[in-house]
């Protein structure tokens, strides 16, 4: 669905001195990142869902939140051990190829986060 | 201490960059409607081409949502047509742009318009905030050299990575071809790239 706001050019002023008010407001509400750790667990090879599961974020600031997989006291089913190969899984190893899952989600969400941010800015969504 | 956990910073910047140029935009956009309305009062004939200017500019902005759609779809195919597509909406605007200044009752409100609406202000988040989530997470092998660890490497066209088993086996070998050569037939170029590429193995084996 395509949401389109027409805008008079007497308006047009408003309307843009509206988005540079609501900018910092909608960008900060805008990084909870629902939507990135969905992608991040699609993207998340699965043999005991483990290390899907430990996939969350952490808000580090008003403008920044950490997409983090592994730790955390998850611990894997199977072994008893802590998840702790997160990273050789996203980056692979000698005996392994990567699959970044965390890159992946953030590569496919980035722009939608962007464009989510300019038309929340802009009035477009709510 | 090995990291138990993986994690990826995600955050937005240049959002005061964002403020200024929106700031910018609605000063022009003041200007704008200030002369559209001047022209008005006035009956200008010219008027309709103000307005021509306006839905090329509009035209533009679908452009740019449809590069933008390629892009998140990563659809090559799409991004050419996207982009060029593109590229003829600017020429018809740098062409309505000429008329327009060519008349100087216009060219006030045209040019106010075209700063607000062409400025790209509202492309600048989504370069900002795609160069920044990937810089501070992928490593660049720009120049060159042995990979020290295992990891995601930002690569670029025309470089070249050498499995280790060739590089122990027979060391790194480059095919490079005369300069005349980008010049052949794409199709032709390729098709001869495959044996060029065995007679080498064959000689550093």
């Amino acid at each position: 669905m395509k949401i389109t706001k027409a805008v008079g050019v007497d308006s047009l002023s408003v309307e843009i001195r509206l988005i540079s008010e609501r900018i910092e407001v909608v960008a900060t509400s805008s990084m909870s990142l629902d939507r990135l750790v969905i992608s991040a667990k699609v993207f998340c090879p699965v043999s005991t869902g483990a290390l899907m599961d430990s996939i969350r974020v952490e808000r580090r600031g008003p403008l920044e939140t950490a997409l983090i997989a592994g730790g955390g006291g998850h611990i894997n089913p199977r072994t008893r051990r802590p998840v702790d190969y997160a990273r050789h899984v996203h980056d692979g190893t000698s005996r392994v190829p990567p699959r970044p899952f965390l890159l992946q989600a953030v590569l496919s969400e980035q722009l939608r986060l962007a464009m989510e941010i300019m038309d929340l800015a802009g009035g477009l969504m709510q | 201490m090995m990291e138990t956990s993986l994690t990826y910073t995600v955050s937005v910047t240049g959002l005061d960059q964002v403020k200024a140029q929106a700031d910018s935009a609605a000063r022009s956009a003041d200007l704008a409607s200030n002369s559209i309305s001047a022209l008005q009062g006035q009956g200008v004939r010219t008027m309709p081409l103000v307005m021509n200017a306006l839905q090329t500019v509009t035209s533009l902005h679908h452009s740019v949502e449809n590069v933008t759609k390629a892009l998140q779809t990563m659809n090559p195919e799409a991004m050419v047509y996207a982009l060029l597509s593109m590229v003829s909406v600017v020429t018809n605007l740098m062409q309505v742009m000429r008329l327009l200044r060519e008349s100087t009752a216009t060219a006030a409100a045209a040019q106010a318009i075209l700063d607000t609406l062409t400025g790209g202000w509202w492309l600048i988040p989504l370069a900002i905030t795609a160069g920044a989530l990937i810089a501070s997470s992928v490593r660049s092998m720009q120049t060159g050299g042995p990979i020290q660890e295992t990891g995601i490497y930002l690569l670029h066209r025309g470089e070249y990575v050498v499995p280790t088993s060739s590089v122990s086996n027979y060391g790194p070998f480059y095919v490079s071809f005369p300069e005349s050569s980008l010049r052949l037939d794409m199709n032709r170029f390729l098709r001869e790239l495959g044996p060029r590429l065995a007679r080498q193995v064959r000689r550093a084996a």
